[in-house]
């Protein structure tokens, strides 16, 4: 009914998402094998660019957010929210010793729910006995 | 009385699956869609939680993360991916077919759409009750023997909840799926009505979404 | 509590299709998609739970009245205490504004048959039974000691029903979860034709703002609880520093909800004294754009404070230092409204209703909890101000005084239209004089005990300190009998026949064109809009209000 609805107007055909299928098959091939390779500390931002790629591609035209802004604005608001968690979060993290290495200056022997049952230095990932570098 | 109310509300009865509250079936197409996405922003903020303990944990602890994840077969998370990609695109073929008047492959690339979720679960199935065999279990369970480097547990503390809780909405999406396809058999959906497919068709993109970060931050730790 | 409704006023029929009869029966109201039904049901469970809860913090300060125990041991004190907090915030506050009054209001005031999505909104009312009823099960199991905020790592080792009790906290979000994509969704896309942004009533901006804050910090909520969960269930080890996690984390992820969520409880109190002041000033609002954007401002900026809680929790200094420079900012919207209702009031032809009675004592005690506010987000201050009663006594003036008497203001507005019937006026004065007198009497006296050093959460303390609590005591009293009085009168006004005309206050908002109480479908056909919501200019004396004051 209400003739010709709007959301009628923009009716994307196969052609479209199969071109975008296979763009996203593409760049899952190219993950997995950026993964191989060594960048250094920025394989995990290549790795993080190409799922923001992939992401964006599902979200314009599987989720049809070019032909709809306002949906949009209430998606990238989302996000903006999460970011603000993340940095003001990181204001804190970023500039204050962890707090663990100081509470644990001994290996602790016995604490509930110990994995392996070994005392672990939370602070370095090391095995207890081991020197603090 | 200042307000002059009454203009007929005559709209009633033309689409049997308008409710009585809405003017017109695209006000409720409209809002049906703004209150998706609404939804859709919970869950990401919600999995934005978890994203953001995992890469803080993850900085802390990066030997025993990087450890960890080797445990993880890197092939089966890429298959899952596909899977999973290839969902989300009869999910949006299905509404084309939906839009242009096409019944019989409405139905058809739903059950495609619940088949690959399908497969994915049971992949996703394989990998855990590897996982479980192997006592590569969250916190206190982990008793996984011969480990050199200690504290994986907090990966795969991360792991089960991230893809478990992923999981679940796979289960849920494949719920309202099912759904889907016996409305779809009864022939509710054409050009007119596509509403619920277009909704459910953007949760699933979703969780879609969600996966396309979890494979490289799981499986592919370098 | 529903069968109670549908059973008053038989036979009184009055107004054809009268939502609160027709359909008749227990089972029409528990199967009802009807915003009205839902939002009462939502009112009936938090009055019964603020009676819980009130009657846990009566303990409390019974406890407080001698400097040694006096009828509970520090354990059961730890227990009480905590389900004071708990049920009042996740039961109480949080849905008390939005949940009931918003949902019986809103569409009504938008000139819409029901909200978006009347089934998530029915879901949404059984999420909350069902949470509720978990949190209460939580006393069988032999309570929780940790206090509201769950702090790890004490709330990942200790024993009772915490675990249960966190996970109705994340149930109980769902419930918030729905109500705010409903209300989002109803104004955006429900406003009568005619009706722009800026002829929405105050209270829908209100609502606006703050289901932004619910669809935006509740998720964060949810998964802060089920870490928390795991953590007790499994010690996944993000928050236990003994397995490499950080406690502080924890403050993080439960205050970048916790925070925004003050301002769930607040911006719902701004909403309804929106709508109260200019009906009983006569006067068309001050500032609206200033008023609604400031509301707006308030629900983003609440996003950048969270950590002026964890001053002291071990937090780097240079986040406390940025943390603390932008909390002063929301004193700038907070103080833009004060100011606009007082500038509306100002000339106006004020009626001393009760509910105008409510609105003004919320202004005064809105004020010193705002203020008090300040001392608290002054880094330096707060290092000396932090954990004490200082610190009780400014959240009980903001979130319990602004609050409830904002719902007490919104109850005593809208009661007329909800039930048709009108409460007794002078016990309704009384009421509310007993309960800004009993109030300030509590609260009062616990800034002074905060700023001498009394520390919050400790169930004795040094003998100089009892004549204050003794104060503070009887204060708990006053307020109490304030409320049972109100509590009183309102049952027994739905012992009358109903009999309200349309618009008892002579109000310019939509739900006052429609009858008392309102048809199954709200309006009689689509309203449409003709002038704003607060023209008074058109009609300047109102029928139906008979007694004006000035």
């Amino acid at each position: 009914m209400s003739e010709s609805n709007s959301h009628a107007a923009h009716i994307t055909g196969p052609k479209t998402y199969v071109a975008v299928l296979l763009g996203l098959l593409v760049f899952t091939i190219i993950t997995v094998q950026a993964s191989y390779i060594d960048f250094g500390s920025m394989n995990t931002v290549v790795a993080l660019i190409i799922a923001t790629i992939k992401a964006s591609l599902v979200a314009l035209f599987f989720m049809h957010l070019r032909h709809d802004k306002f949906n949009a604005v209430i998606f990238v608001g989302g996000l903006l929210f999460l970011s603000i968690f993340l940095i003001w979060t990181l204001f804190d993290l970023s500039t204050r010793e962890t707090i663990l290495p100081s509470n644990l200056k001994e290996p602790v022997l016995e604490f509930p729910g110990a994995p392996l049952n070994k005392p672990v230095r939370p602070s370095t990932g090391q095995p207890a006995g081991t020197p603090a570098p | 009385m200042s307000t002059a109310t009454h203009t007929t509300s005559a709209d009633h009865g033309h689409s049997p699956f308008l409710q009585h509250h809405f003017r017109d079936m695209d006000q409720q197409f409209n809002t049906a869609k703004i209150g998706m996405w609404l939804f859709l922003v919970t869950e990401i903020l919600m999995f934005g939680g978890l994203f953001i303990g995992y890469g803080i944990m993850h900085a802390n602890h990066p030997q025993a993360f990087l450890a960890a994840h080797h445990h993880l077969d890197r092939t089966l998370g890429a298959i899952n991916t596909i899977v999973l990609l290839f969902s989300s695109f009869t999910m949006v073929m299905a509404i084309w077919a939906a839009q242009t008047s096409r019944k019989s492959l409405v139905i058809l690339f739903l059950v495609i759409t619940l088949l690959c979720a399908a497969t994915f679960m049971g992949i996703k199935y394989s990998e855990y009750s590897h996982k479980f065999h192997e006592g590569l279990l969250p916190g206190k369970y982990y008793t996984h023997e011969g480990d050199t480097v200690p504290g994986q547990f907090l990966f795969f503390s991360f792991y089960f909840m991230m893809t478990g809780l992923h999981g679940i909405h796979v289960l849920l999406g494949m719920i309202v799926i099912s759904w889907l396809i016996f409305r779809a058999v009864r022939g509710d959906f054409g050009p007119d009505y596509y509403g619920p497919l277009d909704i459910t068709g953007l949760y699933w993109h979703l969780v879609d979404l969600i996966w396309i970060y979890l494979f490289p931050l799981m499986y592919l730790i370098s | 509590m529903a069968d109670t409704l549908t059973t008053h006023g038989n036979g009184h029929a009055a107004h054809h299709g009268d939502y609160l009869e027709d359909p008749k029966g227990l089972a029409s109201w528990l199967t009802t998609v009807d915003h009205k039904r839902i939002g009462l049901m939502y009112m009936w469970s938090v009055f019964f739970f603020f009676l819980v809860g009130g009657i846990f913090a009566l303990l409390v300060r019974i406890e407080l009245l001698t400097p040694k125990q006096t009828i509970m041991t520090a354990e059961m004190y730890n227990r009480v205490f905590t389900l004071h907090g708990a049920i009042m915030v996740f039961l109480v506050i949080i849905p008390a504004i939005p949940a009931a009054l918003g949902n019986f209001a809103l569409p009504l005031l938008l000139g819409a048959k029901d909200v978006a999505f009347p089934k998530l909104n029915l879901a949404s009312l059984y999420v909350y039974w069902t949470g509720a009823l978990m949190a209460v099960t939580t006393l069988a199991l032999g309570g929780v000691d940790t206090g509201w905020t769950f702090y790890t790592p004490y709330s990942s080792t200790t024993g009772g029903g915490v675990t249960l009790m966190v996970l109705a906290a994340f149930v109980l979000g769902f419930s918030s979860i729905f109500t705010g994509v409903n209300f989002i969704a109803t104004i955006h896309k429900l406003r009568a034709p005619g009706m722009g942004w800026f002829e929405m009533p105050l209270f829908c901006w209100g609502m606006y703002s703050t289901a932004l804050i619910q669809i935006l910090a509740t998720p964060v909520l949810a998964i802060t609880l089920l870490l928390l969960c795991m953590e007790r269930v499994l010690s996944i080890g993000i928050f236990d520093p003994q397995l490499g996690g950080d406690p502080v984390l924890f403050q993080h992820f439960f205050w970048f909800y916790s925070h925004p969520a003050v301002y769930i409880m607040i911006l719902p109190a701004f909403a309804v004294i929106s709508e109260v002041i200019p009906t009983f000033s006569k006067k068309t609002i001050f500032g609206y754009k200033a008023i609604a954007f400031s509301s707006v401002a308030i629900a983003l900026l609440g996003f950048l404070v969270w950590a002026h809680h964890m001053f002291t929790a071990g937090m780097s200094l240079f986040a406390g230092a940025i943390f603390s420079f932008i909390t002063f900012f929301i004193a700038i919207p907070s103080a833009i409204k004060v100011f606009n209702w007082i500038a509306t009031m100002w000339r106006g032809s004020i009626s001393l209703e009760a509910p105008m009675l409510h609105a003004i004592s919320f202004l005064l005690i809105f004020t010193i909890g705002g203020l008090t506010g300040l001392f608290l987000a002054a880094l330096s201050t707060d290092v000396h101000l932090h954990d004490t009663y200082f610190v009780v006594s400014h959240f009980h003036y903001v979130m319990a005084g602004s609050n409830l008497i904002a719902f007490l203001a919104g109850i005593h507005y809208w009661w007329p239209k909800m039930f048709g019937r009108m409460y007794n006026k002078r016990l309704a004065a009384i009421g509310a004089a007993l309960v800004f007198i009993g109030f300030n009497a509590t609260f009062l006296p616990q800034f002074v005990l905060g700023s001498r050093g009394m520390p919050r959460r400790y169930y004795n303390y040094l003998p100089e300190f009892q004549s204050l609590h003794v104060a503070s005591t009887i204060g708990s009293w006053i307020l109490a009998s304030g409320l049972f009085l109100i509590g009183a009168y309102l049952l027994a006004s739905l012992r009358q026949p109903k009999g309200v005309a349309a618009n008892p206050w002579g109000g310019r908002t939509l739900e006052w064109e429609t009858d008392s109480p309102p048809t199954t479908h709200n309006f009689e056909g689509q309203p449409v809009l003709q002038h704003g919501p607060y023209d008074y200019r058109a009609n300047p004396a109102p029928v139906g209000v008979e007694e004006h004051i000035h």
